[in-house]
């Protein structure tokens, strides 16, 4: 059987960090590729967090970068705002750890045309995971309709239903650029999206116990994870009086590996707030009150000791799995 | 009303620091002092490191005298593979010395005689000093209120052997000398209490976050004894034994009793063991041994007292479901 075949569109970030390692370690996927996007970071920064991830997996495949800012600045012709300052991911993106970058897999291809020439090649196979703002998705429809139609899959993480972080209402990724996710969302018809957003990715909090559990117990990549999230750890402690991170990124990966992880999926219609208040917010129709097309499948609830134990198997190995399992027993 | 009067009998030792920390932030004693005895560290170290945490909590006005260098006839091992070189966890290596106050034997027999059935003893590391007494003087002892001890095991496997505590192991002969003096009002909390104390790498995550120069210390002396317990037994977080007892003479809830006659075996394979006979008659011969502990409750009581300033974040956090 031919392997199913993955691109990763990204700006790594650190939760990034983490649903890459774990992506490139799961063996039935083919990852043609990893398309870099701002949004945590600058386009600099999450080219190099990418190719730094990439050597460090010790992968053949490269990175290919993609838009510098948001759609309408892109298009606009106007430069990137400054994202690289300190915050939750650290000056780096990645938590300070220190990985170094492998010039030679950054590839000059662009992400756009990379993205359109895998669809081209393999139409109806390629199954886009989306974890940053969905500017190169955008421009590539601007491009080339047609061909991203025949996209089988967008595994996007972003919005929320009930929840916002940068504002009540509004998530990070969609909130960055509103007009590219009512582009990528106008595929709907053609193309399965499955949003993962807010509200189930809030669900899946890997505390300190889980996070000890990782140092001491998933050797060196264990080890690597626990550093790069430090930062992250505290900020989770300030901002939301967590004792642990959400690995937001981590969850579409997850879903995209094992769809049982999720235990409520609603099949609805979905718009985005453009402007004023609610910028950024988008609107999931979930009891279908506005009768409109079923563009999206938005994922409401987690398995969260599946998903758990699925990332210990996949990102570490079977045998942290289970030793997992005998650490926290379940009834 | 009147203050507990409260004498310290301690090894420091990780668990045993914090005890020490809840002691000294607990305005309900009146900390007459703290006698120390090789057991964990040797005795010079464990004084150091009695100094310093009772500096982390501004009490650097009580007592510590030092007491037996070695157990009464066995060979001294140490628990620095648990507790590290220095006794609390390799960060500090606290050099300061204590100010001399004579020796713990000494210091507990004269206190005894001043306050006679006033002072509760807290035993948490070997019993040498307390035995050394016994072999002196075998009256002065009864003159203590009350005396709890942290040792032994009965029907959980010891961290020694499969059936010895470490505190009845490093010094059996002392521990017998004790049991078998049969003073009156003398409570056990064994390891089959103090190993639900758990003190998890959440709580250790949220203490982190208090980022006071105590939380530091805190979560810096855990460190060593978290990777030790994952290292020995795959136990993810640290048993701490010794507050357990501190924690009990504040809320008498936190255990349930039983009686028992405890007899110490000082030989062969099983050295080190407390034996329990549930079934003896002669009340002249009975302890209370702690039965089962409200883990819960000690550790809404620890964590709050000791980090006061952070109560409510504290009270959040248990609410949530994230600590408790």
């Amino acid at each position: 059987m031919s392997k199913r075949k993955i691109i990763f569109d990204t700006d790594p970030g650190i939760d990034d960090a983490v649903a890459l390692l774990t992506l490139l370690n799961y063996e039935p996927f083919e990852v043609l590729g990893i398309t870099s996007v701002a949004g945590n970071k600058g386009i600099t920064h999450t080219t190099d967090n990418a190719s730094k991830l990439i050597k460090y997996s010790q992968k053949d495949i490269k990175v290919y970068q993609g838009a510098h800012s948001s759609y309408l600045r892109v298009k606009g012709g106007l430069p990137a705002e400054g994202r690289d300052g300190g915050n939750v991911h650290g000056v780096d993106g990645l938590g300070g750890v220190g990985l170094p970058v492998d010039p030679n897999n950054i590839s000059s291809i662009s992400a756009i045309d990379f993205i359109l020439d895998s669809v081209r090649t393999y139409p109806g196979e390629i199954e886009i995971i989306s974890v940053g703002p969905m500017t190169n998705l955008a421009l590539a429809i601007d491009q080339d309709e047609a061909t991203m139609r025949k996209v089988k899959k967008v595994w996007s993480m972003g919005g929320g239903v009930f929840r916002g972080n940068v504002t009540p209402v509004a998530e990070f990724n969609y909130w960055f650029d509103t007009v590219s996710v009512e582009k990528v969302y106008s595929l709907g018809n053609d193309v399965d999206i499955v949003m993962v957003g807010l509200d189930a990715t809030h669900q899946c909090i890997f505390d300190a116990n889980d996070l000890a559990f990782i140092r001491l117990a998933a050797g060196e990549k264990g080890e690597l994870i626990y550093a790069m999230v430090q930062d992250y750890l505290s900020a989770y402690w300030k901002f939301n009086k967590y004792i642990g991170i959400v690995i937001h990124d981590l969850l579409p990966v997850l879903m995209a590996i094992d769809p049982t992880v999720c235990s409520r999926l609603v099949h609805s219609n979905l718009r985005i707030v453009h402007e004023g208040l609610t910028k950024g917010q988008c609107i999931v129709d979930l009891v279908d009150s506005w009768k409109l097309n079923k563009n999206a499948y938005v994922v409401m609830d987690m398995d969260v000791r599946k998903c758990k134990e699925l990332f210990m198997e996949v990102c570490f190995n079977q045998k942290v799995k289970e030793t997992y399992q005998s650490v926290f027993p379940t009834l | 009303m009147d203050k507990m009067k409260l004498i310290i009998d301690v090894d420091p030792g990780i668990d045993d620091s914090l005890a020490l920390l809840l002691a000294g932030v607990s305005p309900e004693f009146e900390l007459m002092a703290l006698t120390v005895v090789s057991g964990n560290i040797e005795v010079n170290q464990a004084a150091r490191n009695a100094r310093f945490a009772m500096k982390i909590v501004g009490r650097d006005d009580v007592t510590i005298a030092k007491g037996c260098e070695l157990p009464l006839v066995r060979n001294y091992v140490d628990a620095t593979d648990t507790h590290g070189k220095d006794g609390i966890g390799e960060v500090y290596y606290p050099k300061e010395e204590p100010i001399d106050h004579g020796s713990a034997t000494t210091v507990i027999s004269r206190l005894l005689r001043q306050y006679p059935y006033q002072i509760t003893i807290a035993a948490l590391g070997p019993l040498s000093n307390l035995a050394t007494i016994l072999k002196r003087d075998a009256e002065v002892l009864t003159l203590a209120k009350e005396i709890v001890i942290m040792g032994g095991s009965v029907n959980v496997c010891g961290n020694c052997s499969p059936v010895a505590e470490y505190n009845f192991w490093c010094d059996p002969h002392a521990a017998k000398i004790f049991f078998d003096a049969h003073l009156t009002n003398v409570t056990l909390v064994p390891l089959d209490v103090t190993y639900k104390i758990l003190l998890t790498p959440n709580m250790r995550e949220m203490i982190r976050q208090f980022k006071t120069p105590l939380a530091q210390y805190v979560v810096n002396i855990t460190g060593f004894y978290v990777d030790f317990h994952w290292a020995q037994e795959r136990t993810l977080g640290c048993v701490i034994n010794d507050p357990l007892v501190i924690a009990y003479l504040l809320d008498r809830s936190i255990l349930t009793l039983k009686k028992g006659h405890v007899q110490i075996e000082i030989e062969g394979i099983a050295i080190g063991e407390s034996v329990i006979e549930f079934r003896e008659k002669d009340s002249s011969k009975l302890s209370n041994i702690a039965q089962s502990v409200d883990s819960k409750k000690f550790f809404e009581l620890f964590l709050t007292r000791v980090f006061s300033e952070q109560k409510d974040d504290i009270q959040l956090m248990i609410e949530k479901g994230m600590i408790l």
